[in-house]
């Protein structure tokens, strides 16, 4: 039964997991309009979600043929690994293990990598743009694909997450369209680690559902399982952060 | 082609990044399986096992990645 403690954390994962990856693809698509010109950014763009579209038609129906507790243990696996990798690396951008995600520089380097085309004709030099922003929207895409295909998994399901995802590109893209330059203002990381408690919580709540194992206060137990994931996710970064903290003598 | 490779890249990058993290989610989830099937493990330990388990590998995963 779908109900609001599946429905907001579904629409919420999906939300903010494919803001993240827009926000990503639009820099790259940004950078060919700037050097190239809007065509072989919108030819990379719409090539690129023709595929996508073409993988959800193929994959979507597959999924379908798997029986219930196989698919729920399947895509239970899926998210656990999806979510472990996105917070673990949330957590260490956050401590200043790694560095953090810099939508400007990735601007100027694609920009500067599109303008050393200089021998190419003008022809070939829209086809490498456009081969950019398809490039850069179809590995995104991809992402995205797959949180949706995963997290509207369970019955009634996708349609929400669908509307979730769809909703954060038309918001990023509307952004986009009026600012007119990467979006760096958007704090990536912290909604990467959100998405990464949500993804590890609905993971560990599957691979139990998909096992026959019952979860005590049933559907309840998604928003407790993310707020533990987020939790532990704050207290691990903030130990990753005093580890690489100079010590003052 | 570059595109294909990239694609693979993603993919590899998606479930390999940290391959430690990845494997022991997955031992984890199969071990609970396993004793489940057994009898081992009560199904209402489960999500205790399941939960604690994953815990401890993103701890672990975390406190690595710290290192490098």
């Amino acid at each position: 039964m779908t109900n609001i403690n599946t429905f907001a954390p579904t629409v919420g994962a999906a939300f903010l997991a494919s803001a993240v990856e827009v926000v990503e693809a639009f820099t790259i698509v940004l950078a060919v309009s700037v050097v190239r010109g809007l065509r072989p950014a919108l030819l990379g763009t719409g090539a690129a979600l023709v595929v996508l579209a073409i993988a959800v038609v193929l994959f979507g129906p597959v999924l379908a043929q798997i029986s219930l507790p196989g698919l729920r243990l399947a895509i239970g696996i899926l998210l656990l690994v999806f979510g472990l990798g996105w917070l673990r690396k949330a957590i260490l951008r956050a401590g200043g293990a790694l560095a953090l995600h810099d939508e400007a520089a990735t601007f100027a380097a694609e920009t500067a990598a599109l303008r050393q085309t200089p021998t190419l004709t003008d022809r070939a030099a829209d086809g490498v743009a456009a081969l950019a922003a398809f490039k850069a929207v179809l590995l995104e895409g991809t992402e995205v694909v797959f949180i949706v295909l995963a997290l509207g998994a369970r019955p009634g399901l996708l349609l929400p997450a669908a509307v979730g995802a769809g909703a954060a590109c038309i918001l990023v893209l509307a952004i986009g369209v009026v600012v007119r330059k990467p979006l760096s203002r958007i704090p990536e990381n912290t909604l990467k680690f959100v998405v990464g408690a949500l993804l590890t919580g609905f993971g560990v709540f599957w691979c139990c559902e998909g096992l026959g194992a019952p979860w005590v206060g049933g559907d309840l137990a998604i928003p407790a399982l993310v707020a533990l994931f987020l939790l532990t996710g704050l207290a691990l970064s903030a130990w990753v952060r005093s580890r690489r903290a100079p010590v003052s003598v | 082609m570059s595109v294909i490779r990239a694609t693979v890249v993603l993919l590899v990058k998606i479930f390999a990044a940290d391959l430690w993290l990845t494997l022991t989610a997955l031992a984890t989830v199969g071990v609970c399986a396993v004793g489940l099937n057994l009898h081992i493990l009560v199904p209402g330990a489960l999500p205790y096992m399941l939960t604690g388990g994953v815990l401890a590998a993103l701890t672990i995963g975390a406190v690595r990645g710290s290192k490098s």
